[in-house]
């Protein structure tokens, strides 16, 4: 895991604590398992166990890109796909464990695919090898 | 070699900055409109969508009927649409989350700018003509779609622009297909 890749895969680790950490902010009170999670800014909405789930897979991500270990990375995917699940199948409805919504199934869709073709995508021969210019 | 003004490499140099403009340009369009799938899709409410008191995506699925825009389309929601309309709210809830999440990292993202172009098509044929409703908000987002998906707009501050070379390494098929769909 060299280059862009461990760097993309630490900002979407970044960007998973930081939508956490919002949803605690916004959701302190609200009961830990929330049918209706606590709205982020016009965004999505999380309950506290929703922000924990956030949290704790961004921290995974990052120790995954920061150690260069793909199968950690790899983790944080499996877990925010599995968090997306949990929306399909709970959202509008009661339980709803981590008071989602479609919006944060766009978080958690994102976040795990995102980072599901960071881990699996194939090396460089050469670590330091630039980009090719196709952008 | 000359890097003068107007030499090979200053006008290749000069070529290189547009570009590069012109991506991050992209880029913020993308964003702006993955953020805003994201934000509506959140009304979106499983599993009935609004139908038992005729509010939420029910309401405005029967605006295509109520302010006609497109005749075929307002036929298309008649017919099928609203007889199926358990089907097709699932599908709005799944592909209005994929669209904000795919379209703010960037990924396949010539895929989801053209798949985010069809569904605000069926938005505007909806309600354009609704009273109240701003009709060249929907123009604009439909063309600002237009232009990502063209453009190919995660080639900029995307996660496109990071997987891209790496898929141009491998024959696998999935790999020469997401090139093609980013």
């Amino acid at each position: 895991m060299n280059g862009g890749i461990r760097t993309a895969a630490l900002v979407l680790g970044v960007l998973g604590v930081l939508s956490g950490a919002a949803g605690f902010a916004v959701s302190a009170g609200q009961p830990f398992t929330a049918a209706e999670g606590a709205r982020v800014g016009e965004l999505f909405h999380l309950n506290p166990l929703g922000s924990l789930v956030s949290v704790v897979l961004g921290l995974v991500a990052i120790a995954g890109a920061a150690a260069r270990l793909r199968v950690v990375v790899l983790v944080a995917a499996a877990g925010w796909l599995l968090a997306a699940l949990q929306v399909v199948l709970q959202s509008g409805r009661e339980p709803n464990l981590l008071g989602g919504t479609a919006s944060t199934l766009a978080l958690f869709l994102g976040l795990g695919a995102g980072l599901l073709a960071l881990a699996v995508a194939p090396e460089t021969p050469d670590a330091a090898a630039p980009a090719t210019a196709d952008t | 070699m000359s890097t003068t003004i107007g030499s090979a490499p200053a006008r290749a140099a000069e070529g290189g900055r547009e570009a590069a403009a012109a991506g991050y340009g992209l880029a913020v369009l993308r964003i702006v409109a993955g953020v805003t799938f994201l934000h509506e899709a959140a009304w979106k409410i499983p599993p009935a969508f609004g139908q038992p008191d005729g509010s939420g995506l029910w309401e405005w699925a029967n605006f295509a009927i109520e302010h006609p825009v497109f005749p075929p389309y307002t036929a298309l929601v008649e017919a099928v649409v609203l007889p199926l309309f358990p089907f097709f709210g699932w599908a709005v809830f799944l592909l209005e989350a994929a669209l904000g999440g795919f379209l703010i990292l960037g990924l396949l993202t010539r895929l989801w700018g053209a798949l985010g172009v069809v569904q605000s098509l069926a938005i505007a044929f909806s309600v354009v003509n609704v009273p109240g409703e701003w009709a060249y908000a929907y123009y604009l987002f439909t063309a600002g779609l237009i232009a990502v998906t063209l453009g190919a707009g995660g080639r900029r501050l995307g996660l496109d622009q990071v997987l891209r070379p790496r898929w141009s390494l491998s024959d696998a098929p999935l790999a020469r297909l997401a090139l093609r769909l980013s």
